[in-house]
């Protein structure tokens, strides 16, 4: 039960809609079993009581441990709602015989399911009707699911109702294995035997197809060929950082970004959107960077410790280099492969500068004479050092009341709008001390604590070690276990 | 299993084949999500004028206009003054620049220097005027034109000669906190040279680097100069002075450089007075030869030139096409198009003034133009004792009206004889401003046609040395986005995915890029 709680968890941080999707099932389980009476049970109560506290637990237990993050599920701008997938608008039969294209959906997959499915309508009709008409019912379900979350590109992956499909499908070829003998048999050797023997082989050789391209590759899909950042630009983070490299990849019909850490992506990221820097700060930099009618947009990106824009090798045309060669405030650098320009004036993550104002500093101006000095993380996420006198205290992420800053234990004022993209503070007119945190972080910090002390202790309880067996006494067993579910057995004997 | 149970299972069958068939055809396909583009703008919110010639050495003045087109009520254009070389750059903020007016700045300094004008607020136009006077070993004579809008990796200069006493000289500039690296190479008529000597030239941060081209090569009436950027940003053109010692003829002319071949281009004005010779350099740098048909524009309007045979370009050489007898009987200025359809070409036109007084001899270069606009601005610098005109050319095919708006320093002028003009097609208009603007120390014109048209500066001086120049205004491309928008999509995990087959897409090596052919290796 704790296995399937972790699981449930794992499989609800890759796709959100799992976590709801299994608290209804669990719901379901309850409600059922609750009106459903068992004369094998010795009693009654207790065994439906063990069993609403299993299918509780296995519900509820994901959202535990997806705390806090769980909580945002069904906010305006959380995982579920808030989040767009690809539309993919393809044709319902299509979605039902598994031939849409979708990423890891292999087109002869679909025509081996498919034939499977026939197999099994034709051979398991007349002795399981019902079994085949929920079966097929499935399919069906999970295409229409599949063929609604594609139009619609919102909430779920369109390939997780897919699977429905595919395990109805797989069910109903193992029951044309179970029926086959029967039904055919039955009638003299013809047109019904040849007729399932080369389905079944034309299931065969789809399944043997799946399997030598799943053999063969494409495994260069899950290697990484290169370094994906050039190797010192991740050594200049490494000595100058932490700073941020926007990468732009045109693909003939549009081009994509990314902003990511100059010490170079992490799988650890992967997938995961940064919300702040990408969407709300570095978007509309980018968006006006490519516009055309604003050679200095790029100027921008230097307040958001942008230090360098980088167009990987492939990604690059004449039209991107035309738009980024007519920026300002960007330079090129020659590189080997690819396109690399640096933003002369970046900003540290969090810094002290004097010489310029705050609107002219969020414009990405650094006139001459301005004195830019970084600021130290700190193990809390936050930032501290010295600041000059007069200076403004600048943190490049997403403006918010969170920010606290202070100098010499002394808070310091706001110098921004609040509403910009970048915190500012005004520091006093004497040199000292500065500290800069985000309230929320410390919070943040102690709820990821207590998850990752949760977390411990479900995999230590699901990965618990073997026992010893003991003689049980002779007898009926006073069982709680759900009816059907066989007796525990002992894992080692000795 | 019976028949009639059979019947049901086939007709529940075939009703679900039809729903799933017909599934898309009930629902309304959903607007696939779209990648952001921002909106097209007619104007650019920002850019930058670079200046790469005319400097403040003793004995010269540098005038630099920007000028604000537009209409009343539109918002002023704030414009910035930096002034760079030897690896500093001083900047000036200039005042705000209203609708209809200009904002004049003279630079100081030395010989190596440079102007960058970067704009934003409301777009401007930067014209840059070089009086040389009374500079050690330089003949006298004004250089004007347009500073350069556009940043670009190669630059060519179509037109310019080191024999008979001219002396080109190429200047690179980098107004770029980083070094650059540039090539320079040539087309001559016997085809492309790339002196060795000029590889691998530095232009260092906000400095300059300056190339005598006669020292390279010597003695070539005919020569187009191609400026690679290797790495960096730089800005290129040039310039060319010219000695009677020599020669017999006095003169400076700005040696503008273009950034790409183009299929049609128009030179404002050429002269067919006596005395006067005037001549078209046509570079073509691509593969396949260029058939050039040339076109005179008059007052009465097109038509080819009298006894001027078909013309062609070999790919990778300039030739001269001499214009001395092909104007029509009693025509003495005209303006010229050329066409080279399918093998776009460089082309520029040059005059040059002979007379038995030196002083009253010069010589000017001007690029050509190579689309027709709707919008121009043409500025200048002092008017005391010159002659100068708005020259206006309409290439189409039809008539189109426009007006001349003046800016004299201090007023915006609407001259009842520059409102409400029409121009048929082919045909020149020349606007003379002397009476209009009278004595001033520097004017704009604003010309706004509701068609294509070209517009450009002749004048000369009445007295004393000549002074002559001719250049084109600056059209409104100059101050339009670069490039039409490019869709952008965020998608996080595009980095993971390099080099891998969810990626990018992979360039193909077979396929050749699509650029025009280098100068071979001399």
């Amino acid at each position: 039960m704790v296995g399937v709680v972790l699981l449930g968890a794992v499989a609800g941080a890759f796709e959100p809609v799992v976590v709801p999707a299994l608290a209804l099932a669990g719901l379901a389980v309850v409600a059922v079993a609750w009106r459903t009476d068992d004369p094998r049970a010795v009693d009654e109560p207790a065994w439906r009581r063990a069993l609403a506290i299993r299918a509780v637990t296995v519900a509820v237990g994901p959202f535990v441990l997806l705390l806090p993050w769980s909580l945002e599920l069904f906010a305006a701008d959380g995982p579920l709602r808030g989040v767009e997938s690809e539309v993919v608008v393809a044709p319902l039969w299509q979605w039902l015989s598994l031939t849409v294209d979708l990423a890891g959906l292999p087109l002869p997959v679909g025509f081996a399911f498919v034939l499977a499915g026939l197999l099994g309508l034709v051979l398991g009709v007349p002795r399981r009707p019902g079994l085949v008409a929920v079966l097929w019912a499935v399919a069906l379900t999970g295409a229409i699911a599949a063929w609604l979350s594609g139009r619609t590109g919102a909430v779920i992956w369109a390939g997780l109702p897919l699977m429905l499909t595919a395990l109805a499908f797989a069910g109903l070829l193992a029951l044309a294995f179970a029926t086959a003998e029967a039904q055919l048999t039955r009638h003299a050797f013809g047109w019904r035997q040849l007729a399932a023997l080369t389905t079944g082989l034309a299931v065969a050789a789809g399944l043997g197809v799946v399997a030598s391209e799943l053999a063969r590759g494409p495994w260069q899909a899950y290697a990484v060929g290169r370094t994906p950042l050039p190797a010192f630009v991740m050594a200049a983070d490494a000595e100058e950082g932490p700073f941020r490299v926007l990468v732009l990849a045109d693909t003939g019909d549009d081009v994509r970004w990314e902003v990511v850490d100059g010490a170079g992506p992490t799988m650890a990221a992967y997938g995961v959107a940064d919300a702040d820097v990408a969407a709300n700060l570095a978007g509309p930099v980018v968006e006006a960077t490519l516009g055309g009618a604003d050679p200095a947009a790029a100027r921008r990106l230097g307040p958001l410790n942008v230090r360098y824009v980088f167009v990987p090798p492939g990604g690059d045309s004449e039209r991107l280099d035309l738009l980024l060669r007519a920026q300002l405030g960007i330079e090129p650098r020659p590189i080997a492969d690819g396109r690399l320009f640096a933003v002369p004036n970046w900003l540290p993550r969090a810094g002290v500068v004097t010489g310029v104002g705050a609107e002219a500093l969020m414009a990405g101006e650094l006139p001459v004479g301005t004195g830019v000095r970084p600021l130290a993380p700190t193990p809390d996420v936050g930032f501290v050092g010295a600041a000059d006198a007069g200076a403004l205290v600048v943190v490049s992420e997403q403006d918010d009341p969170g920010w606290d800053a202070t100098q010499d234990g002394q808070a310091l004022p706001w110098a921004g709008d609040g509403d910009g993209p970048l915190v500012v503070f005004a520091g006093r007119d004497e040199r000292g001390r500065v500290e800069v945190a985000h309230l929320g972080d410390r919070a943040r910090g102690l709820a990821v604590a207590g998850q990752v002390l949760a977390l411990l202790i479900v995999v230590s309880l699901a990965l618990r070690p073997p026992r010893f067996a003991r003689r049980r006494p002779d007898g009926p067993d006073p069982s709680t276990s759900p009816p059907g579910a066989p007796a525990r057995t002992p894992e080692v004997v000795g | 299993m019976n028949r009639r149970r059979s019947w049901i299972v086939l007709a529940i069958s075939a009703l679900v084949v039809l729903g799933v068939v017909g599934a898309d055809r009930l629902v309304d396909l959903p607007e696939a999500a779209s990648a952001t583009v921002a909106p097209v703008a007619g104007e650019a919110v920002s850019g930058a004028y670079t200046c790469a010639t005319g400097d403040r050495r003793e004995g010269s003045e540098l005038d630099l206009v920007a000028a604000r087109p537009g209409d009343a009520g539109e918002d002023p254009a704030a414009v910035d003054l930096a002034v760079f070389g030897d690896g500093d750059i001083a900047r000036s903020p200039q005042p705000s620049v209203f609708p209809g007016a200009h904002v004049r700045a003279t630079p100081s300094g030395g010989t190596d220097l440079a102007a960058f004008v970067p704009w934003s607020g409301g777009p401007v136009a930067v014209t840059r005027e070089w009086r040389l006077a009374d500079v050690e070993d330089t003949p006298s004579g004004t250089l004007a034109g347009p500073c350069h809008s556009r940043l670009s990796n190669r630059w060519v200069v179509p037109g310019m000669s080191t024999d008979e006493g001219n002396e080109a000289r190429i200047r690179a500039v980098n107004p770029f906190p980083t070094d650059a690296t540039i090539a320079i190479g040539f087309l001559t008529p016997q085809g492309p040279q790339e002196p060795l000597a000029l590889q691998n030239l530095t232009v260092p941060a906000y400095g300059s680097y300056e190339v005598t081209v006669n020292d390279a090569m010597p003695e070539q009436a005919d020569l187009t100069a191609l400026v690679r950027v290797l790495s960096g940003r730089a800005v290129a053109e040039g310039y060319l002075l010219t000695r009677s010692a020599i020669g017999g003829v006095d003169g400076v002319s700005l040696l503008e450089s273009t950034t790409g071949p183009s299929e049609t281009w128009t030179v404002p004005w050429l002269s067919g007075r006596d005395g006067d010779a005037s001549w078209l350099w046509v570079a073509n740098l691509g593969q396949r030869p260029a058939p050039v048909e040339i076109t005179l524009h008059t007052a009465d309007g097109g038509a080819p030139p009298v006894g001027l045979s078909d013309v062609t370009v070999a790919p990778g050489q300039v030739r001269r096409v001499d214009l001395r007898g092909t104007f029509p009987e009693g025509v003495s200025a005209a303006a010229v198009s050329v066409r080279s359809d399918g093998a776009p070409v460089h082309v520029s036109g040059a005059v040059r003034r002979s007379a038995d007084d030196p002083a009253r001899t010069g010589f000017s270069v001007q690029r050509g133009v190579p689309a027709a606009d709707a919008s121009w601005v043409v500025s200048g610098g002092p008017t005391a004792g010159r002659s100068d005109r708005v020259e206006v050319v309409n290439p189409g095919s039809d008539a189109v009206a426009f007006s001349v708006v003046l800016f004299n320093g201090s007023t915006v002028l609407r001259p009842s004889e520059f409102a409400d003009l029409e121009i048929g097609p082919g045909q020149t208009r020349s606007l003379p401003l002397r009476d209009v603007l009278g004595d001033v120390p520097g004017w704009s014109a604003h010309v706004v046609a509701d068609g294509g048209i070209v517009a450009g500066r002749v004048g000369a001086a009445g007295e004393g040395s000549l002074h002559l120049l001719a250049h084109a205004g600056v059209p409104s491309a100059a101050w339009s986005p670069v490039d039409a928008p490019l869709p952008v999509t965020a998608e996080p995990g595009v980095v993971q995915r390099l080099d891998t087959l969810g990626g990018i897409r992979e360039p193909d090596p077979l396929q050749p890029p699509e650029d025009e052919p280098e100068p071979a290796a001399d």
